[in-house]
């Protein structure tokens, strides 16, 4: 009877843009000179006011304050699914000494996924990397998915309504 | 993901029937290949009624078992595109835009001529062949029509007349969603990356036979070292719908949304650069 309602896993709040681009969380790095890479704390104009906007965004990037070029991103409305793809993608890169994501409550939609870079790149770049390989990999999935959708379709003992053949009866066809 | 920099994933399609595929997924990391899984099962929209409007109802069923066993019947979806999302639509309810109105009246009349003869099933089935969707492209899956799904059994004297608004959502809302019964996902079957470990009694290979995916891939070698580094890397998926969108229509548009889902948070990270480039040096 409490209980939350499902669509909150996936449907954006009121006032929150889908592309919004809001997050001013991020700080200029100096690292510059390796030992004095200290971050400065993010956001000094919104120091001492509430952490974000009442708009809450999609994405944030929060530098870490402590560990030189690493960040916190945090994703709202999206889970597992998207969350594993990119840590396993960014533990890919060899510029990554960290990628880790949690979703810190089932109650709580979003994920975090903690990044940390050499110093010669910063962890947003390498995220937007490898997204980019993602949205590769994936396209390159759907088409040879459809390619091969051709080809079974076009195989006149694989298209059968209802029966079809089964891999369990016979031996498989290795040359496809 | 291209693990083997080889030019990306391969699929290769096992069989293709009417409700249900085979294929195998190569050459990808074990994230994008569950990410794809997981998609499936619980993020490609499709058509589930999900309001119901009682009128009458003198069945042995009462008003919220009957809306219960309405939404779970699976509707044709392949047209869902076409649908909004209500929660999108202007309308302040529901609309023709973003919903399909489904009705049902079913009265059993009694005969007095045949009221005691027990040899006369007097019982009338009713199934989802007697919704009447408003929408040609949305209406009950119906491919066995000697078998249809059925709704409530009545008896003569009793009446059920209802109205039900089917609308489209993702099954990470509800499972009545789901375009899928069951998607079967298996790698390494022969457990050459001990990712599973077995329950035994007394012997493993005894109790614990392998599938029959197992015959694309070579048997370990007992005295082979275990090697430590080895990724999965070939996939066997098997996806079985309720008949509401072909399986093959399924899976790809699960690859669509997968897409959509990084290139959403790719021009949101693109947004980031523009709005402060300097932020990071670049």
């Amino acid at each position: 009877m409490n209980a939350p309602d499902r669509f909150e896993l996936f449907v954006l709040p009121d006032g929150v843009k889908k592309y919004a681009s809001l997050a001013l969380t991020a700080d200029r790095q100096t690292s510059a000179s390796g030992s004095a890479a200290v971050p400065q704390l993010a956001h000094t104009a919104l120091r001492g006011r509430p952490h974000q906007f009442s708009m809450s965004p999609i994405l944030t990037i929060t530098p870490d304050t402590k560990i030189p070029n690493a960040a916190t991103f945090k994703i709202e409305k999206e889970d597992h699914t998207l969350a594993n793809m990119l840590r396993m993608q960014l533990l890919e890169d060899p510029k990554v000494l960290f990628a880790g994501y949690k979703m810190p409550h089932p109650l709580d939609h979003y994920f975090i996924l903690k990044v940390q870079t050499t110093p010669d790149t910063n962890p947003a770049h390498v995220l937007g990397n490898a997204v980019t390989e993602l949205i590769q990999c994936v396209g390159s999935m759907k088409n040879k998915f459809e390619m091969d959708l051709i080809r079974a379709r076009s195989d006149a003992s694989k298209v059968d309504n209802g029966e079809g053949e089964d891999l369990s009866s016979h031996q498989v066809d290795m040359d496809f | 993901m291209d693990i083997y920099n080889s030019g990306g994933p391969e699929v290769s399609i096992r069989s293709l029937k009417k409700d249900s595929m085979k294929f195998v997924l190569t050459n990808t990391d074990l994230s994008v290949a569950n990410a794809l899984r997981r998609v499936m099962i619980a993020e490609v929209p499709t058509m589930a009624i999900d309001m119901v409007e009682i009128e009458t109802n003198s069945t042995v069923l009462t008003d919220e078992f009957i809306a219960h066993r309405l939404g779970m019947i699976p509707l044709t979806s392949f047209d869902v595109d076409r649908i909004q999302y209500t929660r999108d639509c202007t309308c302040t309810l529901y609309c023709p835009n973003c919903s399909v109105e489904l009705t049902l009246h079913v009265k059993v009349n009694v005969d007095y001529d045949d009221m005691n003869d027990p040899t006369i099933d007097k019982t009338r089935q009713v199934t989802a062949l007697d919704l009447i969707s408003s929408d040609e492209s949305v209406k009950p899956v119906s491919d066995d029509k000697a078998h249809p799904i059925l709704i409530v059994k009545m008896r003569p004297g009793q009446e059920l007349k209802l109205k039900c608004i089917a609308k489209k959502g993702v099954a990470k809302e509800h499972a009545k969603w789901s375009p899928v019964y069951g998607v079967s996902f298996e790698y390494d079957p022969y457990n050459r990356l001990r990712h599973s470990h077995y329950w035994i009694e007394e012997d493993e290979k005894l109790e614990w036979g392998v599938s029959a995916n197992a015959a694309e891939e070579t048997p370990v070698d007992p005295n082979e070292p275990f090697d430590y580094n080895a990724k999965p890397d070939k996939y066997y998926i098997e996806v079985e719908t309720s008949g509401c969108m072909k399986p093959e229509e399924v899976a790809l548009r699960a690859m669509t949304i997968m897409q959509d889902k990084l290139g959403g948070l790719q021009i949101k990270l693109d947004d980031e650069f523009k709005e402060d480039t300097q932020r990071w040096g670049y």
